[in-house]
C-alpha cells in the first residue's frame, strides 16, 4: 500500500509527469471525444440521410451510409464519390507535401548553411504565401495564367503582357494545385527545418570535414539525419493540411473535373451527411497512418541532441560562382510568388471592371468610398468605412492572439514534458494526441464543436468557443515546434541546474526558454498566423457579433465582390506582417529570424 | 546582450504567465457562466411559465386573427423589454439581412442579431442547435433550397408558417404556404460579341458547338444548382423538354439506356458541355471579358455589378423569341418562424416587416442595381429594366419541395454526379 503511494508520489514529484498527466486528460476530452463523435455520426441516420436511404428514420443507427459510399456500383457511385477522389487526394497531398519539403528545405538550407546573398529578403518574404489564405493564391494563379485558350477565355496578366497562352494543364488541374499548395505550405518546411539547421551543433560536421568527408556525404549522413524529425513532421503537417483543403481544389480542380475528398465531402454534406462524415473519418485515418509511420521512424532512432552547452561556429558552405545565379533565381522566383500576389491584390482592389488596367478604370472607393460610391451586390461603401469590418478586425486579432498564447504556451510545456519523459507510454500518448486535432478536417472539426457548443449555453455562439476550437486545432504547430526545440536541447544543461537546486520554474524561464526562444516564438507565431487566415474551422461557429475577417472575405468572394475580397485579403496580410514586425522589434525574434535572417 | 536576453526571458515568462492566467480566467469565466444559468433556473422556470401562457395566448391570436397590427407591435415591444428576454436572432443566407434588421430597429425600436452563411452550413448550424435545444438560436429564418427546407426543417416541424393577416390579400396565394419572401433567378446569359446571337431552343446548349463554352457554379458549392437539374427529371419538365426537342430536330427524342426520360437525357448532354466555375460573380465577370458566344448560368443581379461590362452580355430570356424549353431557373427564399422561438410576437412582426414594401426595400432593393430579387408582395414593383415575378415564373424552372425529395430518394443526384465526370 505504502509502496504504491510512494510510487505515485515519486511519479508526480517530477514536473514533466504532472504536465503529461494533466494534458493527457485534457486532450482526451478535447480531441478524442470529438473523434468518437465523428465515428458515431457515420452510423447515425441524419435528416439528409433519411431521404436518400429509403426506409430509415432520423436518429436510427445503421451501416447503410458505409455500404452506399463504399460498395455501390450503379452509376459508378463509389468510384466517383469515394475511390477516385481518395486517390486524387492522396496524390495531391503527397506531391504537394514533397514539393513543400524540397522547396522549403532547400531554401532553409541555403539561408542557414551557405553564404547566399539576400538572406534578409528571402527569409522575410518566404513566409508570405502561408499568410495568404490558400485560395487567394489559387486566384492569383488564375489571374496570371488564364487566357483565350482555356475556360471563359478572359485574358490574364501573362497573356495581356506577352501574348503567351498557357496550356490547360498548366492553368487547371493537378500541376497548378501541387504548385499552389506546395508554395503555401513550403514555409512549414522552412520554419521547422531551418530552425533545426540553425541551432544544430556544428561539431559533427566539423569532425567530418576534418576527416575529409565529401560535402554530399556530410549532407546525406549527418545533416539530413539530424533534420529527419523536422522533415517528417513537416511532411505530416503539409500532407494533412492539403488533404483537408477545400478552396484550392474548387478553384483549380473542378473546372477540369478533378475532384478530391473535401469537394465530395462538401457535396455530400447536404444530401447525405453520414457519408460526408465517413469521408472526414477517412481523411483522419490517412493522416493517422502517416503519423504512425512518422513515430515509427523517429521512435526507433536515438535522439540527436543538437544544442549542447558548448558553443560552436557554424561554417557556411561557399557557393562560389553559383552564388549570384542562385541568389538571382531565388529572389526572382520569390518575388513572383510572394510579392506579386500582394501587388495583384492591391491592383484588383482598385479597378472597377476586371481586366481593364487603365487609370480611368481605377478608384479607391472600394477602400474609402462613402455610401453609394460603388455598386456591388453586397455593399456600396468602402470597406474601411464599414463598421462591420472594424469589428471583424478586432475579433480576428483578439481571437488569434488568444489562440496563439494558449496553444503556444501549452505547446512549449508539452514539448518539454514529452521530451523529458521520452520513451514512456504516457509521453507517446500525449504527443500523439496533441497531433490529432490537425488530422481532423477543419470542416468536420467545426461541425463537431458546433454540436458540443450547442449543448452548453455558455459556449453557443460565444467568442469562447472560437478560442477553444482555434487553440485545440493549432496546438499541433506549437507542440511540434516545442518538441523539436526540446529534442535538440541536451538534458545536461537542465541537469546542471537541477544539481544546484534551481527550481523547475526558474529552470524553464531562465535556461530552457531563453536558449530555444527562436523555435518557441515561431511556435507562437504559427498558430497566430494560421488563426488569422482560417475560415472553414470558424465558419459555423461565428455569430453576427463574432464575425472574423475571413468569414467576411468569404461572403465577398462568394458574392463575386472581388474588389472587397482583394482589399480584405490585403488587409489580413498587412495585419499579420505588422504583428510579426512588432514582435520582431519587441523581442528580437520572429518567424523568419527564427531560422537565421540575422 | 545579456540584458536583452534577460528582458526576453521576462517577456516570455510574462507571456506564459498571461496565457496561464488566461486559461485560469477562462475556466473562471466558464464557472461564472455555468453558474449563471444555474442561478437563473428559477427565473427561467418563471419565464417558461409566462412563455407557455404567451404561446397559449398566441395560438388564440393566430387562430382568430383578431390581433390588430398595433397590438402585435405592442406585444413584440413588450417581449423585447421583458426581463430575461433572449436576443432576437435571424439566420439568413445573405449579409443583406443586416440592413433589414437596422431598419427594423429604426421602425420599431427592437434590437436583433443575425447570422449569415450562403451555403449549406446554415442548415447544419440551425438543425444542430435546434436538436440541442439551444436557447441562443434563430427566431426567424430566411432559407433557400426547397429540398433542404422540406427535408430538414418542415419534416421535423422546426419551423412554423406565419402569413401576416394584414398582408394576406397582397401576397401571391401560391407563395403563402410556406411563405416565400422573395425569389432569386439564375438566367442563361451570353457574351454577345463576335456576332453571337444566343439560342432559340434550350437543346442547342447540348450541341457540340457549346462544348466547353457553358459555365455554371460548381454544383458541390451551391445546392440550388443541383435542385434545378433535379427538377428537369419531373414528368412536367421532361414533357416540355421532349416537346422542345421535337421542335428543334423535327423528330421524337431517342433516349439512352440510362436515361428514364427527356429530362435525364438533357442533363446528360448538357453537363458534358459544362465547365464549372467557383462562383456566380466570377463567372459573370469572366464571361463579360471572355470570348463571344460563351454562355453562363448565374444570378441576374450580377449583371449590374460594377465589375461586369453589361453591354457585352445578353439575357436569353429577353430574346425574340424566347428559347423553347426554358431560360434559366428561379428559387424561393422561405421566410419562417422557428417553432421553438421565445420571441413569437417579435418573430411575427419581423416577418410582417420583411413582407412590406419598406422592409423589403430596406435590404433587397436598396438601389437601382438590385435587380433579380422579386418579392411575393404584389404591391412591390420590379426595378427599372427588370420584369415581374409572373414573367419569370413563365419561362424559368422552379423548385418543387414535394418532387425534389422524391427525386433525390430515387437517386437523381447519383445520376447528376455521374454525368459530371
Amino acid at each position: 500500500m505504502n509502496k504504491t503511494k510512494n510510487k505515485v508520489r515519486a511519479f508526480f514529484s517530477k514536473p514533466a509527469n504532472v504536465i503529461l498527466a494533466l494534458f493527457a486528460a485534457l486532450l482526451v476530452l478535447l480531441t478524442l471525444y470529438p473523434l468518437c463523435e465523428l465515428v458515431h455520426h457515420t452510423f447515425v441516420v441524419h435528416a439528409t440521410d433519411a431521404t436518400v436511404l429509403p426506409g430509415l428514420k432520423k436518429g436510427e443507427l445503421t451501416t447503410a451510409s458505409w455500404k452506399k459510399l463504399l460498395f455501390t456500383e450503379s452509376h459508378k457511385y463509389s468510384l466517383i464519390n469515394f475511390y477516385r477522389p481518395m486517390f486524387n487526394s492522396v496524390l495531391l497531398a503527397t506531391l504537394s507535401a514533397l514539393f513543400a519539403l524540397v522547396f522549403g528545405g532547400t531554401v532553409a538550407w541555403l539561408v542557414t548553411r551557405s553564404n547566399l546573398k539576400g538572406k534578409k529578403f528571402i527569409s522575410t518574404v518566404f513566409i508570405f504565401p502561408y499568410i495568404m489564405p490558400s485560395w487567394t493564391l489559387a486566384l492569383f494563379w488564375l489571374n496570371m495564367f488564364k487566357n483565350p485558350g482555356v475556360g471563359t477565355g478572359s485574358p490574364g496578366f501573362v497573356y495581356s503582357l506577352t501574348g503567351l497562352m498557357a496550356p490547360e494543364w498548366f492553368v487547371y488541374g493537378l500541376l497548378p494545385m501541387v504548385i499552389v499548395s506546395g508554395l503555401h505550405y513550403a514555409p512549414f518546411a522552412y520554419i521547422f527545418i531551418g530552425g533545426i539547421l540553425r541551432n544544430m551543433d556544428a561539431n559533427l560536421e566539423e569532425a567530418a570535414t576534418i576527416l575529409k568527408t565529401k560535402r554530399t556525404r556530410i549532407l546525406l549522413k549527418i545533416t539530413l539525419p539530424i533534420v529527419k524529425p523536422a522533415i517528417l513532421s513537416t511532411f505530416l503537417l503539409a500532407f494533412a493540411s492539403v488533404m483537408g483543403s477545400y478552396a484550392v481544389p474548387i478553384y483549380l480542380g473542378s473546372p477540369v473535373n478533378f475532384y478530391v475528398l473535401t469537394t465530395k465531402m462538401k457535396t455530400l454534406q447536404t444530401t447525405a451527411i453520414g457519408q460526408a462524415y465517413i469521408i472526414a473519418l477517412v481523411m483522419v485515418i490517412a493522416g493517422a497512418l502517416i503519423m504512425m509511420a512518422n513515430s515509427l521512424l523517429t521512435g526507433t532512432r536515438k535522439s540527436y541532441t543538437t544544442v549542447t552547452g558548448k558553443s560552436s561556429q557554424i561554417s557556411l558552405v561557399d557557393l562560389k560562382g553559383a552564388n549570384p545565379v542562385i541568389t538571382a533565381v531565388l529572389c526572382l522566383l520569390l518575388f513572383f510568388v510572394c510579392i506579386m500576389p500582394l501587388f495583384s491584390f492591391a491592383l484588383e482592389s482598385v479597378i472597377i471592371k476586371a481586366g481593364d488596367y487603365s487609370l480611368s478604370n481605377m478608384t479607391l472607393n472600394y477602400w474609402f468610398g462613402a455610401s453609394g460610391s460603388v455598386s456591388t451586390t453586397v455593399g456600396d461603401t468602402g470597406i474601411l468605412r464599414d463598421p462591420a469590418i472594424w469589428s471583424a478586425i478586432q475579433t480576428s486579432l483578439k481571437l488569434s492572439v488568444c489562440c496563439a498564447l494558449i496553444a503556444g504556451s501549452c505547446g512549449v510545456i508539452i514539448g518539454y514534458a514529452v521530451v523529458r519523459r521520452r520513451g514512456t507510454k504516457l509521453s507517446q500518448w500525449v504527443s500523439g494526441l496533441s497531433f490529432f486535432p490537425y488530422l481532423i478536417p477543419a470542416m468536420a472539426f467545426g461541425a463537431i464543436y458546433l454540436a458540443i457548443a450547442s449543448s452548453f449555453s455558455f459556449l453557443a455562439n460565444s467568442f469562447l468557443v472560437l478560442v477553444l476550437v482555434g487553440s485545440v486545432k493549432y496546438l499541433p504547430f506549437a507542440t511540434k515546434s516545442g518538441t523539436n526545440a526540446m529534442l535538440q536541447l541536451s538534458a545536461e544543461i537542465e541537469e546542471a541546474a537541477t544539481i544546484f537546486g534551481v527550481s523547475w520554474w526558474k529552470r524553464m524561464t531562465k535556461i530552457i526558454i531563453p536558449i530555444q526562444k527562436a523555435s518557441i516564438i515561431s511556435g507562437f507565431l504559427l498558430p497566430f498566423t494560421s488563426c488569422m487566415r482560417e475560415l472553414s474551422l470558424f465558419v459555423m461557429l461565428v455569430s453576427s457579433k463574432t464575425q472574423t475577417l475571413t468569414t467576411m472575405l468569404m461572403t465577398y468572394n462568394e458574392k463575386g465582390a472581388s474588389q472587397y475580397g482583394n482589399a480584405i485579403n490585403l488587409l489580413i496580410i498587412v495585419l499579420v506582417l505588422a504583428i510579426n514586425f512588432a514582435v520582431n522589434k519587441l523581442t528580437g525574434a520572429s518567424i523568419d529570424k527564427g531560422v537565421g535572417g540575422n | 546582450m545579456r540584458k536583452t536576453k534577460r528582458a526576453l526571458a521576462c517577456m516570455l515568462a510574462a507571456a506564459m504567465l498571461a496565457s496561464l492566467t488566461a486559461c485560469g480566467s477562462k475556466e473562471a469565466s466558464n464557472d461564472a457562466t455555468t453558474a449563471a444559468p444555474a442561478g437563473t433556473t428559477a427565473a427561467e422556470a418563471a419565464k417558461e411559465e409566462t412563455t407557455e401562457a404567451a404561446s397559449a395566448e398566441e395560438t388564440k391570436a393566430a387562430s382568430d386573427d383578431e390581433m390588430t397590427l398595433d397590438e402585435l407591435i405592442k406585444a413584440a415591444q413588450d417581449e423585447a423589454s421583458a426581463p430575461g428576454a433572449g436576443s432576437f436572432m435571424v439566420y439568413a443566407p445573405t449579409s443583406r439581412i443586416a440592413k433589414a434588421l437596422d431598419a427594423f430597429k429604426e421602425t420599431y425600436g427592437i434590437e436583433s442579431e443575425y447570422y449569415n452563411e450562403s451555403g449549406q452550413d446554415l442548415y447544419t448550424k440551425l438543425t444542430t442547435e435546434l436538436e440541442a435545444n439551444t436557447k441562443d438560436t434563430a427566431d426567424v429564418v430566411l432559407m433557400q433550397d426547397s429540398y433542404l427546407f422540406q427535408t430538414q426543417l418542415v419534416n421535423y416541424d422546426y419551423v412554423t408558417n406565419y402569413v401576416p393577416p394584414y398582408l394576406a390579400d397582397v401576397i401571391i396565394e401560391e407563395d403563402q404556404a410556406p411563405l416565400v419572401c422573395y425569389y432569386y433567378n439564375k438566367l442563361f446569359i451570353y457574351n454577345n460579341t463576335d456576332g453571337s446571337e444566343g439560342i432559340t431552343n434550350i437543346w442547342q446548349l447540348t450541341e457540340d458547338a457549346f462544348k466547353g463554352k457553358l459555365f455554371m457554379k460548381d454544383i458541390s458549392k451551391e445546392s440550388v444548382n443541383k435542385n434545378f437539374l433535379a427538377m428537369l427529371t419531373s414528368d412536367a419538365w421532361a414533357q416540355k423538354l421532349a416537346d422542345a426537342y421535337k421542335e428543334q430536330y423535327g423528330a421524337d427524342i431517342t433516349l439512352d439506356e440510362d436515361c428514364e426520360n427527356a429530362g435525364y437525357q438533357f442533363i446528360k448532354n448538357l453537363l458534358a458541355n459544362v465547365t464549372f466555375g467557383s462562383g456566380d460573380g466570377d463567372i459573370a465577370t469572366e464571361l463579360s471579358n471572355g470570348l463571344g458566344g460563351n454562355m453562363g448560368l448565374f444570378v441576374y443581379s450580377k449583371l449590374r455589378d460594377d465589375s461586369v461590362d453589361q453591354s457585352k452580355l445578353s439575357v436569353v430570356a429577353y430574346g425574340e423569341p424566347q428559347p423553347a424549353g426554358f431560360s434559366g431557373f428561379m428559387y424561393p427564399m422561405y421566410l419562417q418562424m422557428v417553432t421553438s422561438t421565445d420571441r413569437p410576437y417579435t418573430a411575427k412582426l419581423f416577418i410582417y416587416f420583411l413582407m412590406t414594401e419598406d422592409g423589403f426595400k430596406s435590404a433587397f432593393q436598396t438601389k437601382a442595381a438590385d435587380i433579380g430579387t422579386y418579392s411575393t408582395n404584389t404591391t412591390i414593383a420590379p426595378l427599372e429594366g427588370d420584369k415581374d415575378l409572373a414573367f419569370w415564373k413563365e419561362c424559368l424552372v422552379r423548385e418543387d419541395p414535394v418532387y425534389l425529395p422524391e427525386a433525390y430518394a430515387g437517386g437523381v443526384l447519383d445520376f447528376i454526379t455521374y454525368c459530371t465526370q
